[in-house]
């Protein structure tokens, strides 16, 4: 177990950082994550772990989304009563990453491309962001992304290609 | 045909840039993700195997057929009656039929003093 978390750690705080655009949030997924597939599924085959830890970690960045965006609605009406680390579909401006969101010890490290994919994966729709997590950069099949994300593979071929003609639009430039 | 091959070469060095990106952490969130992921193995360490020793399997289900068997043994207990809202609906009951014995019989008395049917209409 130690080593398959070893292995997914760190992609898995980075999509759960593009997800909810706050480290700590981040790491608090990325912790409920661990614990949760331990307890439940940890006497599993060891072949089962992947495609169920994501799906954990996606269900929680969901519910997060969720939390955020009742919240918005509850407080919006308060002057700043909305401004939390949720999503902002509503508002285009939002939508553009705070600088200041991501830690900044490993946004002095990234060069100006890998500054562009973050922002550029940060800013998409949360279902496309995450069918271009799971599926390209993770690797998982279209059926195990489609179990992750709780839809249905035809959605998730959608949602992927919407995400790469954005980003190929957005970071052809850097190329 | 080489448009598709582009798309095709554009996907693959999205991806490979996506993953690169993917494992870049820095050095403090490093070391609290590692903290985490100890506290989480060791908690699959420490909990103890939850399967039920061979011999309890006999044992249950020996119990459960000395269950069973008293239960049909004992059935319903001695002096099982009726809850009175039944005895209540039976009493109706036997009213009802009643009234429709008198009915009847007040009938063959009315058809009795109108006499025969001559068949005038």
């Amino acid at each position: 177990m130690n080593t398959f978390l070893a292995e997914v750690e760190k992609r898995a705080f980075n999509m759960a950082r593009f997800g909810v655009r706050d480290t700590e949030d981040a790491l608090d997924i990325v912790q409920d994550t661990m614990l949760t597939l331990v307890r439940r599924y940890g006497r599993r085959p060891r072949a089962e772990w992947r495609p169920l830890f994501f799906r954990i970690l996606q269900s929680r960045i969901t519910d997060h989304h969720r939390r955020s965006t009742v919240r918005r609605k509850l407080f919006g009406w308060i002057p700043g009563g909305s401004r939390d680390s949720g999503t902002y579909d509503d508002d285009p401006v939002a939508e553009v990453m705070d600088p200041g969101v991501a830690d900044p010890a490993s946004r002095a490290a990234l060069d100006g491309s890998a500054a562009a994919m973050e922002q550029a994966v940060t800013a998409l729709p949360l279902r496309q962001q995450q069918a271009f997590l799971l599926r390209t950069v993770e690797g998982l099949s279209v059926e195990e992304t489609a179990q992750a994300m709780n839809c249905s593979s035809g959605s998730v071929k959608t949602h992927l290609s919407r995400a790469h003609t954005t980003l190929r639009t957005k970071l052809e430039d850097h190329w | 045909m080489s448009g598709q091959n582009e798309d095709r070469q554009d996907q693959d060095k999205l991806a490979a840039a996506a993953r690169r990106h993917a494992e870049e952490v820095s050095p403090k969130v490093a070391e609290r993700l590692r903290a985490m992921r100890r506290v989480a193995a060791s908690e699959l360490e420490e909990r103890p195997v939850k399967s039920v020793p061979g011999w309890l399997w006999p044992a249950g289900v020996a119990a459960a057929g000395v269950a069973l068997t008293l239960a049909l043994l004992l059935g319903e207990p001695d002096g099982y009656a009726p809850a009175p809202l039944l005895l209540a609906d039976t009493d109706e009951l036997a009213v009802v039929a009643e009234l429709d014995v008198l009915e009847e019989l007040e009938f063959l008395a009315w058809l009795e003093e109108e006499g025969p049917d001559d068949g005038e209409g």
